[in-house]
């Protein structure tokens, strides 16, 4: 993938858990081009945030993971494999090049730090300022975030602050090296609603400016729209379908993206004016990822499943340009 | 703050008041009191015992007896030692300093084994240092105090013909005999509290690391060392405070033993042969002075918690 910021190939992860092995992650690829947005969505439990979580490797000390494929990076000095770099190196990466923001602040931040320190920490560390020149600049990433009053907000503590001006600060601590990739895992699923619209708008307004690539995991179909150039939608581990955002969300190809479409709430407006929202699920419950199909994946809660969906794997297939989809029938349904 | 300090003071009378009354009750349970022990086997003459139980005061009914000297307590008359004469509260003073020298001493080197072992622990948990250190945890949290200073005490006189100073002598005074006759009583009582220490800050440790925050530091390019002894490390010191309070108090709890063990002048051994002679005053103000001491700990940690848990702060 020529030009490509990232390019996630084929990516496989593995826990090795005391139940046995489970697969995240089962051969995943997407990339995310310079000044991109890559909206990746699906259920929890999808591998969607584990596929985030893979290209900083920030898995967690007990977990046992095995990693197979390619997480390749472009810096400035030629493409890495991330999977394959050292420790070392990949400090550099992480909050330098690649910066991420997590789901939820309120544990995200060190408790016992006031967040200049935190914001500044990381200054500090990739851009080798001093402590004083740390802390001006990290005033000005709490203004550009949209937090009044920077200089005060240094001293506070994370429990001093609402959820949303932490996901801010979380935010200017991720911005904070100018890095190339900017991934952003349910930025805003731990958030208020009305919050949820400003930050996404922050995150986009930032990455416009800098040109960032953007990587964002959401479940959320309807942020897809507003926030991202192209989508990967995951199915129990797998990708089910890619392309650009506004025509898979006006035509989707598979299935699951229908369905995920077709859950969104819808609002009614009663006569009395009292509003109802509409949900509407899709029956039945992904599979568990010991026992999965050898078939379709999603064959056992899809509407359209044929007899032959269940004997062997789908492919992921192109079903248009740049456009895929992981079904048989991918043609009929759009 | 003001407020949790009056309701913590409140409580803490209050402590002290049912700890003074239990001592004072618990003391006139036991069998036989100093009368008796003076008049020994031969006590048979009815005069002299009244004369000796009204000389004492023991005559009077019991409510009479606590009532006068709590009455004289909060004055701040402990009164006298009915054996040596000499006032108690100079007794308790004198004797406090040794048992806080002691008690100091095994803090300090408890702290100073138990938290690294604790956080080397924790940090490569799993690994063969680990089961090293949860090894050593076990055996020092298994071993009885009086137990560990005795095989010390033998120990040291049979393979280094060693054995401490038998004279008490003040830091003051001769430091290198002080420390002398400190080394086995501290070592003793460190060996189960740095066990302790480390057991739980282990255990904080590993919690600590499987925090988000923690991937946090991670994904901004920490490096291990500022991961391990900046991020976690600062959040385990706020538990470790309440811990270091438990410790203590639990300190001079085992001060008592060892004191005896090691026959050192201080409010161990004051109380112990207080209680063998049931000299009560010099009973009943020692204990009154340690369940004091250690609500003064208890306090003084909720300060400190105060001031290292920013969440805490007003």
């Amino acid at each position: 993938m020529a030009g490509a910021l990232l390019a996630i190939e084929d990516l496989r992860v593995a826990f090795h858990t005391a139940h046995g092995t489970v697969q995240a992650v089962d051969g995943v690829s997407l990339s995310v081009a310079p000044g991109e947005t890559v909206a990746v969505v699906g259920e929890s439990g999808s591998g969607k945030s584990v596929t985030a979580l893979s290209v900083l490797r920030l898995f967690g000390r007990a977990d046992r993971v095995a990693t197979e494929g390619a997480v390749r990076f472009a810096r400035e000095g030629g493409v890495v494999d991330l999977l394959r770099l050292d420790e070392t190196a990949m400090r550099a990466i992480r909050g330098g090049e690649i910066a991420i923001v997590f789901q939820d602040p309120s544990t995200s931040l060190n408790p016992v730090f006031p967040i200049g320190a935190q914001i500044a920490e990381v200054l500090r560390r990739h851009r080798g300022l001093g402590r004083r020149e740390a802390f001006a600049e990290a005033a000005r990433l709490l203004g550009r975030v949209g937090i009044a009053e920077p200089e005060a907000r240094l001293r506070a503590y994370p429990h001093q602050l609402s959820g949303g001006m932490r996901q801010r600060a979380m935010i200017a601590m991720a911005i904070a090296c100018d890095p190339r990739l900017l991934i952003a895992d349910e930025p805003t699923t731990a958030l208020d609603v009305t919050i949820q619209a400003q930050i996404v708008r922050l995150l986009k307004d930032i990455q416009g400016a800098r040109g960032m690539g953007l990587m964002f995991i959401t479940h959320d179909l309807e942020l897809v729209g507003e926030i991202a150039d192209r989508v990967v939608v995951m199915y129990a581990g797998q990708v089910v379908e890619s392309g650009p955002a506004a025509a898979v969300l006006a035509a989707p190809c598979h299935p699951y993206t229908r369905a995920l479409l077709a859950c969104r709430p819808a609002r009614d407006y009663a006569a009395d004016g009292a509003d109802t929202i509409r949900l509407s699920a899709i029956p039945g419950a992904p599979p568990r990822p010991g026992a999965l199909p050898s078939g379709c994946r999603f064959a056992e809660r899809c509407a359209m499943a044929l007899p032959e969906c269940r004997v062997a794997p789908v492919p992921l297939g192109s079903v248009a340009p740049g456009r895929a989809a992981r079904c048989l029938r991918a043609g009929e349904v759009a | 703050m003001a407020v949790m300090l009056a309701r913590r003071l409140a409580s803490a009378a209050v402590a002290a008041f049912l700890s003074a009354l239990a001592v004072f009750l618990l003391m006139r349970a036991v069998p036989g009191d100093i009368v008796a022990q003076m008049l020994g086997q031969s006590g048979t003459d009815r005069t002299a015992e009244e004369a000796l139980r009204a000389f004492f005061g023991l005559d009077r009914p019991a409510h009479a007896q606590f009532l006068d000297w709590l009455g004289r307590t909060l004055a701040g008359d402990l009164g006298r030692s009915w054996y040596q004469g000499r006032p108690v509260s100079a007794m308790i003073a004198e004797a406090f300093g040794v048992t806080a020298q002691l008690a100091a001493l095994t803090l300090a080197v408890a702290t100073l084994i138990g938290v690294p072992l604790g956080v080397v622990a924790g940090i490569r948990e799993g690994t063969r240092i680990d089961t090293a250190i949860q090894t050593f945890n076990l055996l020092g949290l298994s071993a009885p105090v009086y137990w560990v200073g005795l095989m010390l005490l033998v120990g040291a006189s049979a393979f280094l013909g060693w054995s401490p100073p038998f004279i008490w002598r003040d830091f003051a005074d001769d430091p290198a005999e002080n420390l002398a006759i400190m080394l086995l009583p501290v070592i003793s009582l460190a060996i189960l509290q740095a066990a302790a220490y480390s057991q739980f800050v282990r255990g904080l440790m590993v919690a600590e690391l499987r925090r988000e925050h923690i991937r946090t530091a991670i994904a901004k390019g920490l490096a291990p060392h500022e991961i391990y002894f900046k991020h976690a490390l600062r959040n385990v010191l706020i538990p470790l405070t309440t811990f270091m309070g438990l410790i203590l108090v639990q300190i001079l709890g085992g001060v008592v033993v060892i004191e005896s063990l090691f026959s050192l002048p201080g409010l161990g051994r004051l109380i112990l042969s207080g209680l063998q002679g049931r000299d009560y005053p010099v009973v009943q103000g020692a204990l009154l002075f340690v369940v004091l001491i250690a609500i003064g700990i208890n306090l003084l940690v909720d300060l400190l918690y105060a001031a290292i848990d920013p969440r805490l702060r007003p």
